[in-house]
């Protein structure tokens, strides 16, 4: 498929997912009183659910899916390895601890997204720092084991807190925010994190041609002209800086960073300057309609991290076996 | 004026393994750099590539001490043709020979028409455009190894290291290969191919660098008791009545 086509079809897809998730809801707005509603000319109500509700929500979960979708490519380029997440560095992890300890000492909404967010560049100057130890920070499986311990220590930690945590009213909090929802996201949650996103999606946009390059390996990357270390190391900050931003403000959900890349690479291959958009098309889609299944399928709100989940775990296995018959 | 050249180097990864390199290289040349397994080619190979500093002594290309250049400056004037393409995901050949244009392109920039040009005449000189489209991981060994060179070739710089080019290809695979890289010397490129058999550097004429047990050396010519020294058991070349050289136990 053509490049263009293949991401005019990702844009429509967006654009489908949006308008379904305007639609559906407690409150049903037909399609034709969205548009109104949106240039100021609908009914009271429905401007009202869509401007303080429903739209608040729906550009969070394209935040949310663009930047963990784009993370996780940039990730699986940067490590030379397709099955690695933005989990692999323990960000989500570290930023889930920071927030929980917010929960723990009853802070504001803010105060929790900033927490969490300092939690997750904390651990990822742990991991560095750690990897840079063990092995003068140039080897990247060091690094990728280094994540897993870090993210392990910060698993420990959310652990004891939850058994800290007040059982009926902390508790259930915790556990569900480490589920992943964007239930209750206000405008101002989406504007809070908007400049962390686009900072840490930035560098990757602009240098994606020796990104795709670097997924060559440092040595010959190197050769081909491209500075390694360095790029590595802007791509690393970016990525963690755009997954920290979306855990603070949706929880930890889990597998869109692994999978959305994935099936972008089926629609329009491996090369990293055209699987960088379709990333952040397809996974702001997957995340705008997984989010509307999540407040719609059943009475209660789903958490996001079990449905991506339940559909992730499948298509993971798919992708191992898929990939086994090609080795 | 040299290509590249060698002064007083000391090559090691933080300890000293071979020193004392002095050699260049002659615009137009084709040279090999022969020794048996394990004594450094591939270390010396990355240290006149500038991917390790020297321990001592100077790197220069074209005159400029190489490690005073960027990345992007090297990579367009120093081509590298590793050992084989063991990717991580399944990039075309068309993809992989275009990364090859990276050092002429801006920081932010990626590649235009241009570039897809090049990449379509280093496909062509090589002989596999028809193999394009094709996925590299699954082409054979030889092409694969085309591919790399092509890549080099688009890189368009004037001095192309090859890596054991052929250690891993079959025979067929390897005569072809060898004939291809012989084909590209003729269009004036300076190369460096370093191999651990002697025979391939006799296919690529008989300029050598050495580099054995014993430290590094330029011979005069490659007869029998330089490569009996390089090598620690005695040998003997001998000329096939075709005028083939070749090399056997003395």
């Amino acid at each position: 498929m053509r490049i263009a086509t293949a991401l005019l079809l990702l844009a429509g897809l967006l654009g489908i997912a949006m308008l379904v998730a305007a639609v559906v809801g407690p409150y049903r707005i037909p399609p034709l009183e969205v548009v109104s509603a949106l240039f100021g000319h609908g009914p009271k109500a429905a401007e009202t659910v869509l401007w303080r509700i429903r739209l608040p929500r729906i550009l969070a979960a394209l935040l949310a899916g663009a930047a963990l979708a784009a993370a996780g490519a940039a990730y699986q380029a940067v490590f030379r390895n397709p099955l690695v997440s933005p989990d692999i560095l323990g960000v989500s992890s570290g930023a889930g601890l920071g927030a929980v300890i917010g929960i723990l000492f009853g802070l504001p909404v803010v105060l929790i997204q900033l927490v969490g967010f300092a939690g997750g560049l904390a651990t990822v100057a742990a991991v560095a720092l750690l990897a840079r130890t063990l092995r003068g920070g140039g080897d990247v499986l060091v690094l990728v084991l280094a994540g897993i311990v870090v993210g392990a220590l910060a698993g420990a930690a959310i652990s004891l807190v939850k058994v800290l945590a007040d059982p009926y009213d902390q508790l259930p909090a915790i556990t569900f925010w480490l589920l992943g929802s964007l239930a209750g996201i206000k405008a101002a949650d989406v504007l809070a994190v908007l400049p962390a996103v686009l900072l840490g999606l930035a560098p990757l946009v602009a240098l994606r041609w020796r990104i795709g390059v670097l997924s060559l390996g440092e040595d010959e990357a190197r050769a081909l002209g491209v500075e390694a270390r360095r790029l590595r190391a802007i791509v690393i900050a970016g990525a963690t800086l755009a997954t920290a931003a979306v855990v603070a403000i949706a929880g930890i959900v889990g597998w869109v960073g692994l999978m959305v890349p994935h099936m972008a690479r089926l629609l329009v291959g491996p090369r990293f300057d055209r699987l960088l958009p379709a990333s952040i098309l397809l996974g702001a889609a997957f995340m705008v309609a997984v989010d509307t299944l999540a407040r719609t399928a059943a009475r209660i709100e789903m958490p996001l991290g079990v449905l991506t989940a339940a559909i992730g775990g499948p298509i993971f296995v798919w992708l191992l076996a898929r990939s086994r018959r090609l080795s | 004026m040299t290509v590249l050249t060698l002064s007083g180097v000391t090559i090691g990864h933080g300890v000293p393994l071979v020193g004392g390199i002095d050699a260049g290289l002659a615009p137009g040349s084709v040279t090999s750099l022969l020794g048996p397994n394990g004594v450094g080619k591939t270390t010396l190979i990355r240290t006149l590539m500038g991917l390790i500093p020297p321990l001592a002594g100077r790197v220069l290309v074209s005159g400029e001490d190489i490690v005073s250049l960027s990345r992007p400056a090297i990579a367009r004037r120093i081509a590298y043709v590793p050992q084989g393409y063991a990717g991580d995901f399944a990039y075309t050949v068309r993809d992989l020979v275009l990364m090859g244009r990276t050092a002429h392109l801006g920081v932010f920039a990626s590649p235009g028409p241009a570039d897809h040009d090049r990449v379509a005449a280093a496909l062509s000189a090589l002989g596999i455009a028809d193999l394009a489209d094709r996925d590299a991981l699954r082409l054979s060994g030889g092409q694969r190894q085309l591919a790399l060179i092509a890549r080099a070739l688009a890189q368009e710089a004037d001095l192309v290291v090859m890596d054991e080019p052929t250690a891993s290809l079959d025979l067929a695979n390897r005569l072809m290969v060898q004939d291809r890289i012989r084909a590209l010397a003729a269009t004036g490129r300076t190369v460096l191919i370093s191999t651990h058999e002697p025979e391939q550097a006799f296919a690529f004429g008989d300029r050598a660098w050495l580099l054995g047990w014993g430290g590094f050396a330029v011979p005069a010519s490659l007869d029998s008791a330089t490569l009996s020294r390089l090598y620690g058991i005695a040998l003997a070349v001998e000329t096939t009545p075709s005028g083939r050289q070749v090399v056997g136990p003395a």
